[in-house]
């Protein structure tokens, strides 16, 4: 049976400059004048971003790649990309489906979905605790 | 007593076995849909994790249950997630196991201990004579059922056309006496969210923006300015075309296969208020325009009832005349057309009197 799938639709890339990629680097700019004075995360939504291909090719390449690469599994695989300036992160989420689900820039010491919450640091010392009690008692046999 | 605490939005994921960064990548999901800025999703997302899931009752009356179809259909946030997390669905006559008297018990009792806090949805028009005696369920008309819901609702949310302006069974001669819900419940909090069906992702995030910042900005006809807040002609691709006079005049001309403007065949774009220029359709494949087929304007009210759906706006039978319901977009863009549209109007004007009718679809 066809699906809606097996419809061949080709997208043409519009393959204009249109200066989106000036204004978000200033954007990031003043976010890490922010994030050292203040503190403050920001994120950049780039789904809402009017970005030509031309645009991304040239975005990418301008923030580059940096050392560090995450993914996380969760509702779907998700990739965390660090840029070649520290402090400068892609992030990539994706459904269950595969289906890009949000497409962000973020400036922070470490991405605000990466670190651990204090809630969930809670209860690993309670489930750590009854791992404990379990190995010392030869529960690991 | 009962002393049980419903789980939080949050602990419903929890319990499906997702991790709380499976519910901020939703949550970050969400706000990058709703074009919230980054400080307000952060926001949504601790609203949702602290907050009871909310009881929503949705009742279907007057309707072809293509609002459902539609947002069975959502691809961000997906419904199932929706359902299962975010809210606890009491009642839905076609997506709910139960039936009959059991079904209509459960919703009684999912009102009563939510009562003043449920969100309501109605899909489908109300009729109003002989006592709602035109569409009844379980013995009680719509009429009934929805004033004794809305009465405990903290915002009754009108999914579709039909809900938020009565739509095709309103449509001359409106047989059945049908009415929206706004007519017969507007002292409650209404939230019109308009479209035949609507956007599914608009059904969708209009309902997790509710649960998580309370009743959004809204238009003149009470539907959701982020969703509604521009015309489907001053965010359409083909615009360009429009501006430069540039029209299709059937269905096969070159202007068609060129992808000009198709406001001379009836586009509705000018005046209809909805996203499907931006969000589209089927995880934003393509929207009518797009597949060579003019707006036919569902999102507005009346659209059943103006005049052809192949009719040029400037023809003067959409919402009464010329200018009166245009966009301020649209009449400007008539000005720098040059007289594109006045020459549509003329040649309107001859079909008409020749005999002929307007051009068909193909």
């Amino acid at each position: 049976m066809r699906t809606l799938e097996s419809i061949p639709i080709v997208v043409e890339p519009c393959a204009a400059a249109t200066g989106m990629v000036t204004a978000i680097l200033r954007e990031l700019e003043a976010a890490l004048h922010a994030l050292l004075d203040h503190g403050t995360r920001h994120v950049i939504d780039l789904s809402a971003m009017p970005l030509s291909a031309r645009d991304r090719q040239a975005l990418e390449r301008t923030l580059g790649e940096g050392e560090l690469r995450m993914d996380l599994q969760a509702l779907g695989h998700s990739r965390i990309r660090e840029s070649s300036l520290p402090g400068i992160w892609w992030l990539r989420h994706e459904g269950p489906d595969g289906r890009l689900l949000a497409e962000h820039i973020e400036v922070a010491t470490v991405p605000a979905i990466v670190a651990a919450h204090a809630d969930d640091l809670a209860t690993t010392r309670i489930r750590l605790a009854a791992l404990i009690e379990q190995v010392s008692r030869g529960g690991d046999a | 007593m009962n002393t049980q605490r419903d789980p939080t939005v949050l602990e419903s994921f929890q319990q499906q076995g997702l991790s709380r960064r499976a519910f901020l990548k939703f949550c970050a999901a969400t706000a990058s849909l709703l074009a919230l800025p980054a400080a307000r999703a952060a926001e949504l997302a601790e609203k949702l994790a602290g907050m009871p899931r909310p009881t929503v009752i949705y009742l279907s009356f007057q309707e072809c249950t293509g609002c459902l179809e539609s947002l069975t259909r959502s691809f961000q946030p997906t419904l199932e997630s929706l359902i299962f997390n975010t809210i606890s669905l009491a009642y839905n006559d076609t997506l709910q196991a139960a039936a009959g008297e059991a079904a209509e018990a459960a919703r009684e009792d999912a009102m009563r201990k939510a009562w003043g806090k449920y969100v309501l949805i109605v899909d489908g028009a109300i009729p109003r004579p002989e006592d709602g005696a035109y569409c009844v369920i379980g013995g009680r008309s719509a009429l009934d059922l929805l004033r004794h819901a809305a009465e405990g609702a903290a915002a009754v949310v009108a999914v579709g056309t039909c809900a938020a302006f009565g739509g095709i069974p309103y449509a001359a001669p409106n047989p059945t006496g049908a009415a929206s819900v706004q007519d017969l419940v507007g002292d409650r909090p209404v939230i019109n969210i308009s479209g035949c069906p609507p956007i599914p992702e608009v059904i969708t995030g209009t309902i997790v923006y509710f649960l998580g910042f309370g009743v959004p900005e809204l238009d003149a006809q009470r539907r959701p300015t982020m969703f509604y807040g521009t015309t489907i002609h001053d965010r359409c691709y083909r615009r360009p075309f429009y501006d430069k006079g540039l029209f299709a005049r059937s269905f096969d001309d070159e202007g068609a296969r060129n992808g000009w403007c198709l406001y001379e065949l009836g586009c509705k774009g000018p005046v209809t208020y909805n996203s499907c220029a931006t969000m589209k359709w089927n995880d934003g494949t393509s929207f009518p325009i797009q597949s060579g087929h003019g707006c036919l304007g569902c999102s507005e009210p009346n659209f059943w009832d103006g005049g052809g759906f192949y009719r040029p706006l400037s023809s003067g039978l959409w919402h009464g005349g010329i200018g009166e319901g245009l966009g301020v977009a649209a009449v400007a863009g008539v000005a720098i057309g040059g007289a594109a549209a006045v020459a549509a109007r003329q040649r309107q004007k001859r079909t008409t009197e020749a005999g002929k009718k307007p051009p068909e679809a193909p």
